[in-house]
């Protein structure tokens, strides 16, 4: 009887202070320079990539990155227009080339914009592809993990994943034949389901199609240990010179070769959180499985992947530009920063700033990326803040 | 273990942290004593400086962000604040050793339990390693490990909890040290595990000489274990004293709440007092008396002048504006608690 | 205090121990062997025992998070581990759960307001305003203040947090509560607020605990009977005076002996019981305890005790105890 109304007042006692995550998480990054620095060129890069979109595009653009003017080739940075040689409506914006001419006498300024445009959306497509792969598989392993898979799916998802690579490589009949394959089987598990399962009849012979082999988890992440022993590069060039050459199969295919990162991350975070009593208390009160990773688990395990996402953005940026500097990228007239830099090394001592005008600019914005990410992972770590 | 003379006398230490917050007084203005073969219980509840106090001790406050911001800490009427890094590394592990809670993460798993317990005494003894050896294994055996010879070799894991934390008193142990620090020993461990510990680190003083002082927040393992007892809180020592007297005759409203709020065995089913609120905020002290507003008999005076220790009995020290008139009785009264202690069983 | 709300029979957990990618089970780790116990309505059973004695892995599967190896559970009547759908919804709402660590039970990505009224959501209970205020109603039940809504967990103190654990696990008006160590993380004088409130929510609401400790002296103050758990098997159970007062097993005496006493007039030498809990995977035959048992004699060894029921309600597992005139087989001091 004694003091038992616990009055709220009292407890306000030691209360601290109202801190939201993001101020606390800000107060770190800020503190970082050198990320701090990552996140202003990140912005400077974006908005630049943006405005190139907008200028470059349309029947006369502002900066028309198309335009040849042959009597105006390979000329320095800051060189102003000749007005006698150019007709009003191919001059550049402003009667000054920025950053120069190329052979073609193309304004470089307006290639680099709309290369940086290529870049942006490279990276972040091919990222979000990867990452959103990442999650669904690592979500997978790591809540899933100890499904054991029958025989029957494993037939399943083998045919599936045989008529996806006819596909791929352009022969439709057996894609379609491959297709059916898993759609039978799939089927056929769903009768034998029905039958043996829910209701009482007897499998016999047939349960050797239904025993349990891996599990779910081991799949899944023998499967990532296989990607990760083809040196991806390579892979994507040989993939690439199979396709036809476009921007979109470039982020696809770049997307599917790294998405492996993020579900060994994703896995791991699912893990440790299963076994968090949150995670069991939403469980003992009936949420449902679905609720509970998306509520429960997902936000809690993005922070990590957030991190490698805006580090990978600068590999997957990389790995564009490596690609058209080898002409297997983006398809000329089309700038990217790689093919400017291709064409530019033809001409590295009379014109050296075709090289180092995208060259600087590709170095620039990975290491702002790489810093950003880095100083992200700092904030956003749990251990460097107190409980 | 007649005599009087202090093995350990801290003076006013006052540690503090340094953070983007703000200074944390983790500890502001500690007077201990450990008086020769004794032992100190130093209680308290978590975040109340007891385990800075004993890290500070060896000096193995990292700084930045803590830095001893002032005080003394006079072992064998040496200032041990004054004396050089290399001095120090002397006395480490050699004349005051230390354990730590956690016997899961105090041990490096990727060597032998004997090449660590070798590995200190080779470092302060000049021993040659057959010798640190022959050394090691006899230290095992006195904790109690059954057959030392095969587990001097057994990695950490190889071992359980319990026989972990008797590698850890093993390896504080083997340049017999003067004084010994166990901070929470055995509050990692079950209870049929502590009572094993507690009764090694007995007899291993009995027949040592060593002094203890031993950090804890149960009243139960302190009533076994030490000769004397210093109850802290909120950075600071509220009440100090003879085990008896503190446990008899409780002199702080604090420790008053201390012994009322725990639940003893025996005591059947009833509700245990409470203190109420929570313990401040170490950047937001209250002024005054930091235990005022949790205190039951506070007044004008607690909330606007800090008590300090003062005499309210023989060797017992209360710092409390009320100390020497507050006894069970009043606080009977005052709290309506039923029976005070009720010990037996 | 009459009808039985949970009914345990032989509850069995074997976790396998498994090698190789195709996880070939190389043996079994025995947390739980053949466990029975009744909680009537309005009761407070504690559960007692050392780390890795299997009582939190009992209520787990009590709870169905993690699946029986064998065994029996109904609850209120209901065989719990063949309930499906609405009837398995319901279960859930009846049975909750109140953890040790009040900062990994709670969703550090949450508000508190969200935390607690995520149940009340899911099973449909109310929405919008009327939730909004069941919460506010719920906070103030467990002594924090409605206006912390908004607040996030990682600003509350751990006695804090528990209070939330606490009114999350009342949001959906459950008739048991399975309480597993909700005060050893916590100071003691703040285990003393959270054991008041966990008694005075039991009489306001008729609630039934599962109380699962280590500690002796804070489950005394809160059970009506008292079971004691030894390397996955129950090996006493009785009324909570009975238990105090006529400990029988020996391992249940050794446990009062090494609980620390605030006696200082008798400093009592301890039975300290030799060794460690042995493993689960190989348990020792005959009586589970006789390794470490100080009074164990031949027949310990060899054959496994059969419960034995002492007088009205007192169960023990002991070869040495006598039937007719129950005395523990070994003084406490």
């Amino acid at each position: 009887m004694i003091n038992n109304d616990n009055d709220t007042t009292d407890l306000h006692l030691g209360m601290a202070e109202e801190v939201s995550r993001f101020t606390e998480a800000w107060r770190i990054f800020n503190k970082n320079r050198l990320a701090l620095w990552g996140l202003v060129i990140f912005t400077v890069f974006f908005l630049v990539a943006v405005s190139g979109l907008v200028l470059t595009v349309g029947d006369n653009p502002v900066l028309d990155p198309a335009k040849v003017r042959l009597s105006e080739k390979l000329l320095p940075p800051v060189s102003p227009v000749d007005t006698e040689m150019v007709k009003p409506e191919d001059r550049p914006f402003a009667g000054i080339y920025l950053l120069g001419t190329d052979d073609l006498g193309r304004d470089v300024l307006a290639r680099m914009m709309q290369g940086a445009w290529v870049s942006l959306t490279v990276g972040f497509v091919a990222v979000g592809i990867a990452v959103l792969i990442g999650i669904i598989m690592g979500g997978l392993a790591g809540y899933y993990g100890n499904v054991r898979i029958n025989f029957m799916q494993l037939l399943a998802m083998a045919a599936f994943f045989t008529s996806m690579v006819f596909l791929i490589s352009g022969q439709k009949e057996m894609a379609i034949n491959f297709m059916t394959a898993s759609a039978l089987f799939v089927s056929f598990s769903i009768v034998y389901y029905f039958v043996s399962v829910k209701g009482s009849g007897d499998p016999g012979a047939m349960r050797f199609f239904f025993f349990d082999t891996v599990s779910v988890d081991s799949l899944i992440m023998r499967f990532v240990d296989i990607m990760l022993c083809f040196p991806s590069f390579f892979l994507i060039l040989t993939v690439v010179a199979i396709l036809p050459a476009s921007i979109y199969n470039i982020m696809i295919v770049i997307g599917l070769t790294g998405w492996m990162g993020t579900t060994r991350f994703v896995r791991a975070e699912f893990l440790s959180l299963r076994e968090q009593d949150f995670v069991s208390a939403a469980r003992a009160m009936g949420i449902r499985d679905m609720s509970i990773i998306f509520r429960h688990m997902i936000p809690n395990a993005i922070a990590p992947v957030l991190v490698s996402a805006t580090i990978g953005i600068a590999g997957a940026i990389l790995t564009e530009a490596g690609l058209s500097f080898l002409g297997f990228g983006v398809p000329p007239p089309h700038a990217t920063w790689g093919n400017i830099l291709s064409d530019g090394k033809r001409f590295l001592f009379d014109a050296p700033w075709l090289t180092y005008i995208p060259g600087l600019s590709i170095l620039v914005v990975v290491l702002a990326f790489n810093l950003f990410g880095e100083g992200l992972r700092d904030a956003l770590n749990p251990r460097l803040r107190k409980r | 273990m007649s005599n009087s003379e202090a093995i350990l006398k801290i003076k006013d230490l006052k540690v503090y942290f340094d953070t983007d917050a703000g200074v944390v007084k983790s500890v502001d203005g500690v007077d201990l004593e450990i008086k020769k073969g004794t032992t100190l219980g130093l209680v308290g509840e978590s975040g109340c400086g007891k385990s800075v106090t004993c890290l500070s001790i060896p000096r193995l406050i990292e700084s930045p962000p803590g830095r001893i911001a002032g005080g003394e800490i006079i072992y064998k009427g040496k200032n041990l604040l004054e004396l050089s890094e290399k001095d120090m590394q002397g006395i480490r592990g050699n004349d005051i050793s230390m354990i730590f809670q956690e016997p899961m993460t105090s041990l490096n798993p990727v060597f032998t339990i004997g090449d660590q317990i070798q590995e200190v005494i080779m470092l302060h003894q000049h021993k040659t390693s057959a010798e640190a050896r022959e050394l090691t294994l006899r230290i095992l055996k006195k904790v109690g490990i059954p057959s030392p010879e095969i587990r001097i070799d057994d990695y950490p894991h190889q071992m359980s909890g319990g026989m972990k934390q008797r590698v850890i008193i093993a390896m504080a142990l083997s340049c017999s040290p003067d004084l010994l620090i166990a901070d929470e020993p055995t509050t990692a461990l079950d209870v049929t595990i502590q009572v094993q510990i507690l009764d090694l680190m007995r007899s291993l003083q009995d027949e040592l000489g060593m002094s203890i002082l031993l950090v804890t927040h149960d009243l139960g393992v302190v009533a076994s274990m030490a000769s004397h007892v210093a109850i802290m809180y909120a950075s600071k020592i509220v009440e100090y004293g003879p085990v008896e007297q503190i446990f008899s005759n409780p002199g702080h409203p604090y420790t008053l709440g201390l012994f009322t709020s725990i639940p003893v065995v025996g005591r059947g089913k009833r509700d245990l007092y409470v203190i109420p609120g929570n313990v401040p905020d170490p950047l937001a002290f209250p002024r005054g008396c930091k235990f005022w507003p949790r205190c039951v008999f506070a007044e004008d005076i607690c909330r606007s002048q800090e008590p300090f220790l003062e005499n309210i009995g023989e060797g017992h020290t209360a710092a409390c504006h009320f100390r020497g008139k507050i006894d069970k009785h009043l606080w009977k009264e005052k709290t309506n608690t039923g029976s005070f202690l009720n010990i037996s069983r | 205090m009459n009808n039985t709300l949970l009914e345990v029979r032989n509850l069995k957990k074997y976790f396998p121990i498994t090698k190789g990618i195709f996880s070939k089970v190389i043996g079994h780790v025995k947390a739980v062997d053949n466990i029975s116990f009744d909680i009537k309505e309005g009761e407070t059973l504690g559960l007692v025992g050392e780390s890795g004695c299997g009582k939190t892995t009992a209520s787990r599967v009590i709870l169905r998070l993690i699946e029986s190896t064998g065994g029996e559970v109904s609850f209120n009547g209901d065989d719990v581990f063949s309930l499906k759908g609405e009837k398995l919804r319901q279960f859930r709402k009846n049975v909750q759960i109140i953890f040790q660590d009040p900062y990994s039970s709670l969703n550090p990505r949450l508000t508190v307001g969200n935390i607690i009224a995520e149940g009340i959501g899911a099973h449909k209970i109310a929405t919008g305003a009327k939730k909004k205020e069941m919460v506010g109603e719920l906070l103030e039940k467990v002594g924090l203040s409605a206006g912390y809504y908004n607040r996030y967990p990682h600003e509350f103190s751990g006695g804090q947090r528990q209070r939330i654990a606490i009114a999350r696990a009342l949001s959906l008006n459950p008739r048991l509560i399975i309480c597993d160590e909700p005060v050893s993380a916590l100071d003691v004088s703040i285990q003393a607020q959270i054991l008041n409130l966990l008694a005075k929510l039991k009489k306001e609401l008729n609630l039934s605990y599962l109380f699962i400790t280590h500690d002796l002296s804070v489950v005394e103050h809160v059970s009506d009977r008292i079971a004691t758990m030894y390397l996955g098997e129950i090996v006493e159970i009785a009324d909570t005076e009975e238990f105090y007062s006529n400990p029988l097993h020996p391992y249940t005496v050794a446990l009062f002996s090494a609980n620390p006493s605030l006696d200082l007039a008798a400093k009592r030498k301890p039975i300290i019981l030799k060794g460690d809990v042995p493993s689960a995977i190989e348990p020792p035959r005959g009586c589970r305890f006789h390794t470490r048992c100080p009074v164990a004699e031949g027949i310990c060894r060899i054959e496994w005790p059969e419960p034995k029921d002492v007088s009205q309600g007192h169960m023990v597992r002991c070869h040495l105890v006598d039937k007719s005139n129950p005395k523990a087989p070994i003084g406490i001091s």
